[in-house]
């Protein structure tokens, strides 16, 4: 599944955005054209994709973002949209108008929730406007960006909205050589037990928790990784690969931590598998020179036996950045 | 008897359609609510080989009846309107035989005809006096001729595409039934014309259907595919145009403004190449079996 | 097979800046009588050979300047004094189509033609008709004569007579020439001016070869779509080790050609006629098969035997070229042709600046 990148501007600035160093150093009014828009989902099909995310920035301000919907549902895709929720009235009674008729199995938001506490009024105010609409077709998305955060307030959304039991919970990275707030190798176990002290809300509720790629396995003791296992539904991995976003100018690169690391052209490709391809052999040109975000990762056998990636990428090019250019050329950005 | 096998495209007359028997027939319609009763005066006698319907609104505006449903059709409209009020109207053409022609003029056609092909709807460009955006046509034939997934067709190109032999020229005008080798124009009257141009300015070949048989002695009808050849009596544009046999000189009366079509082209008859060479591979790679 | 190169008549009605007729004060025609003694001797050569046959390739001047009675008198002869050898006669034509009318279709079939050569012109002032030579009035009758030819489903090909015009825009020019018969095919020869060029048409032999050169790598991308042009087409043969040569770099041009002008001068070919460099006699005078037999054709043998051991000793280009046209070769103080031609050096420019790094191929 790709991410398709259909506008470059957002109606917040979160400060853990991963997207926001994409967004400075692109045209903000930027969008995908019905063209590309075209290709890209015929690039899909070939690849035997049948399910996109649509991203942003902000994907709702798109002005055709109801059309696409329709477009890929017409061509047979499901549609999840990343989205903060945030859309004045018109807008969302004429996504409502659209999408009445649609069938609820093939589309989806996940809405980025911030805390309301830390959040304007009016913003809030917005979101619930949205999941009013479209609670019952939306899961929420957290990104935890501190080693301690309130969360309870998702939980309350869950029931108020209706929305869908699974609550996505990102982990910032940094992007390399940038500045983002994002939760730093030593703050990772205090993370984890801030996320753990919600764990009875999370069986109350019987709410499953999607875990973004990233942290590796040993940041986790045997008895956090049991009560993860559980919140998580079972789903419990220590991946990291490409996620592949692909934004309005064609371009597509790994994710958005490394979406400096090897950009290239979705045209270089034929087709899905060759493009994660591409990227699988870049991450591993990284790995080859180190091995995970620990110094242990080098003989760690849960990772020689792929049980785990050794943590996130980004943290691995991170380290790079300020060092003198001794490593293999491919570990740089291009 | 028709020994060149023309087919004849006429108005929506049904006076004149009963005159034929036995015949192909194009009927040009504008009225919707007409194409299903056409369809069943036409095959009284006679084989209606399609009924053209030009509207005047945008496709998104147009309400298929249940009667089109026997009818091979095509419908010209001068746009495909809103993508959103379009859905509603690919449902309903689904089912049927038609072919959808946007007019080249609007710059939103070439965009509208990818999404209408990625959406099942054959379709394809109607040209008139306005200008043809030559690099969104250029985008539209790349769509075409390399599509990444199986998807209905464009006109002219697929026509262009499939029918292309390195050493021969093709005229795509039988797209529109414009070509004199297989469509003859006619009207209430009965005057015979080789094009429809040739009938709205009165430049007819003869007047009578019953002419129709002896065609092929006729001067006027043996000329006309002659005159490609005035274009060679000095190198001009379309003589020394890379893509001059899948055009034919088409585009020739807007090569001073709306330049571009040589490019255009040019790059169609390469795709037509590849997509030649390629399918004489693929014929190469079948295993030859005996005969069960 | 023996080719006879038969010139009826000299004279044309055309006016080709480049063609050396025009000068020609007084042109000959050939008497009718004539002509049946052609192919009464004919008759005799091919009873004495029965394993060949003969070309028989009617030139100019403009052969269709010749009367319905000529062409009435050919077909007449040739059934009553080659009864028996005619089918052993392949006719072929070689004419500028402008006066080509219902009647020579007829006779066309008669003879059993069923292809005609011509040549084709599309830049204005070179081929024409009249003094002013008006090339717009020349194609309108060059292309009638093709719609006729057509029309009775006879075949045609044209040679294009490359001069320092066609050097303006190549591409342009190729593209007319390849768009005009494309399930066809056509030759490019460099035009070949005696004496003044008011017109300054002539070109240099390297100017011919970087016009062949501009076009090549067009002509070789996408050489399936394009009619089979030559020397391209058979260069490329050649490379594949298909013999295709033509009378110029075959090397074998002494046992095979005969020219026999209007008045029954009998030469090489049309050319050896034309600079007065070899006659054979009159076939007034001589049998067919004493002409084949002329002891001065021991000159193109000889020259064959000399260049391999000489000039073109260790030639990699030998098989495709032979030396070139003996008769380029012709050195006016030595009386002979024992040399190659200034075309060899220019060949393999050609095809060591062009051809071998396009292809691929080697010689």
């Amino acid at each position: 599944m790709a991410n398709l990148l259909i506008t470059q501007t957002c109606v917040r600035s979160c400060p853990y955005c991963f997207a926001k160093k994409h967004m400075d150093d692109n045209d903000r009014e930027g969008m995908m054209n019905w063209k590309d828009f075209i290709y890209l989902v015929d690039f899909l099909e070939a690849s035997g994709d049948r399910h996109v995310s649509l991203l942003g920035g902000e994907p709702t301000l798109h002005p055709e973002f109801p059309d696409y919907i329709v477009y890929l549902l017409e061509r047979g895709f499901s549609v999840n949209t990343f989205t903060s929720g945030i859309m004045n009235e018109k807008r969302l009674r004429r996504l409502e108008r659209v999408l009445a008729g649609a069938n609820p199995d093939k589309i989806s938001f996940v809405v980025n929730i911030n805390d309301p506490l830390k959040s304007n009024y009016s913003e809030t105010e917005r979101v619930k406007c949205f999941l009013e609409s479209f609670g019952h077709v939306s899961s929420p998305g957290y990104n935890m960006y501190r080693p301690k955060f309130e969360m309870g307030f998702l939980f309350d959304y869950i029931n108020t909205y209706g929305m869908r039991k699974h609550l996505r919970l990102g982990l910032t990275h940094p992007i390399a050589g940038k500045k983002n707030a994002y939760i730093r190798l030593p703050e990772i176990n205090q993370m984890i037990e801030t996320l753990l002290s919600y764990e009875e809300y999370f069986i109350r509720f019987r709410v499953k928790a999607g875990l973004d790629c990233g942290f590796p396995l040993c940041v986790y003791t045997d008895e956090q990784l049991g009560k993860m296992y559980k919140i998580s539904g079972g789903r419990l991995t220590f991946g990291c690969g490409p996620a592949v976003d692909i934004g309005p100018d064609m371009m597509v690169w790994c994710c958005f931590p490394l979406s400096d690391y090897h950009k290239k052209s979705i045209y270089d490709f034929n087709n899905m598998q060759e493009l994660l391809e591409f990227y699988r052999e870049k991450q591993m040109n990284i790995r080859t020179e180190v091995q995970g975000i620990f110094e242990e990762c080098d003989t760690c056998h849960w990772r020689e036996e792929n049980m785990c990636d050794g943590g996130c990428l980004a943290h691995q090019l991170n380290n790079f950045v300020n060092e003198a250019p001794v490593r293999m050329p491919e570990v740089y950005q291009v | 008897m028709n020994k060149m096998k023309h087919i004849l495209v006429c108005e929506d007359n049904e006076e004149l359609i009963r005159k034929f028997s036995f015949e192909a027939i194009v009927v040009k319609t504008k009225n919707p609510e007409h194409v299903g009763h056409i369809g069943r005066v036409v095959e009284e006698t006679n084989k209606v080989h399609c009924i053209e319907l030009t509207i005047e609104d945008n496709l998104s505006g147009l309400n298929p009846l249940d009667d089109w449903k026997e009818v091979p059709l095509h419908i010209k409209a001068p746009r495909m309107g809103h993508f959103l009020d379009f859905v509603r109207v690919r449902h309903l053409l689904a089912p049927l035989s038609v072919r959808v022609f946007l007019n080249s003029g609007y710059e939103e056609t070439y965009t509208d005809l990818q999404l209408m092909s990625s959406l099942g709807i054959n379709c394809g460009l109607y040209f008139d006096e306005n200008p043809i955006n030559w690099k969104e046509c250029t985008d539209l034939m790349d769509f075409v001729v390399y599509p990444k997934v199986p998807r209905a067709t464009v006109e002219p190109f697929h026509y262009i595409i499939t029918e292309y032999q390195p050493k021969e020229t093709i005229n795509f005008s039988g797209v529109y039934f414009n070509n004199p080798e297989k469509y003859l124009h006619i009207d209430k009257n009965e005057n015979v014309a080789l094009t429809a141009e040739n009938l709205t300015a009165g430049k007819y070949l003869f007047n009578g259907v019953e002419q129709i048989q002896n065609i092929a002695e006729n001067k006027a009808y043996k000329a006309y595919f002659q005159t490609w050849k005035k274009k060679f009596h000095k190198i001009s544009a379309c003589s020394a145009c890379p893509a001059w046999r899948i055009c034919g000189g088409f585009f020739e009366n807007r090569l001073e403004s709306n330049p571009g079509c040589r490019e255009a082209f040019s790059e169609l008859i390469d795709a037509a190449d590849l997509h030649y060479n390629n399918k004489e591979k693929e014929n190469e790679k079948q295993p030859q079996l005996c005969q069960l | 097979m023996p080719t006879v190169i038969f010139k009826p008549t000299e004279k044309c009605n055309a006016r080709c800046t480049y063609c050396d007729v025009v000068s020609l004060r007084e042109p000959k025609t050939m008497e009718v009588s004539l002509l049946k003694e052609i192919f009464i001797k004919m008759d005799a050569y091919l009873k004495e050979f029965p394993e060949e046959k003969f070309e028989f390739v009617w030139h100019g001047g403009e052969p269709l300047l010749l009367g319905n009675e000529f062409f009435e008198a050919a077909i007449e002869y040739q059934e009553d004094f080659c009864a028996e050898t005619k089918d052993r006669i392949n006719h072929c034509i070689q004419t500028n189509l402008t006066l080509l009318k219902p009647e020579h279709i007829g006779f066309f079939q008669k003879l059993g033609i069923n292809s005609v050569g011509t040549s084709y012109e599309p830049i204005e002032g070179i081929r024409g008709i009249g003094k002013k030579v008006n090339s717009e009035l020349y194609n309108d009758k060059f292309f009638h004569g093709i719609n006729l030819l057509e029309n009775n489903n006879i075949g045609w090909g044209f040679i294009y007579v490359v001069t320092r015009k066609s050097l303006e825009d190549p591409v342009a020019l190729f593209h007319t020439l390849a768009n005009l018969k494309p399930d066809g095919g056509f030759m490019m020869n460099a035009v070949l001016i005696y004496g003044d060029d008011p017109d300054n048409l002539a070109i240099t032999p390297m100017e011919y070869v970087d016009f062949l050169g501009t076009l090549f790598p067009l002509w070789w991308q996408h050489r399936h779509r394009w009619p089979e042009v030559d020397p391209f087409s058979s260069l490329v043969k050649n490379a594949e080790g298909h013999n295709s040569l033509g009378c110029v770099d075959s090397g074998s041009c002494g046992y095979e050609h005969i020219y026999i002008g209007p008045n029954g001068e009998a030469s090489q070919c049309g050319r050896s006629a034309d600079w007065g460099l070899i006659s054979y006699g009159n076939v007034k005078d001589r049998s067919l098969q004493e002409i084949m037999k002329d002891p001065k054709r021991e000159m193109f043998f000889e020259r064959q035997e000399y260049l391999m051991h000489n000039d073109c000793m260790d030639c990699r280009f030998w098989k495709i070229c032979h030396g070139g046209c003996p008769l380029d070769a012709y050195d006016e103080k030595e009386k002979n042709f024992d040399r190659k031609t200034f075309w060899c050096e220019l060949k393999s420019v050609f095809i060591e600046k062009y051809f071998e790094p396009i292809t691929g191929y080697s010689f």
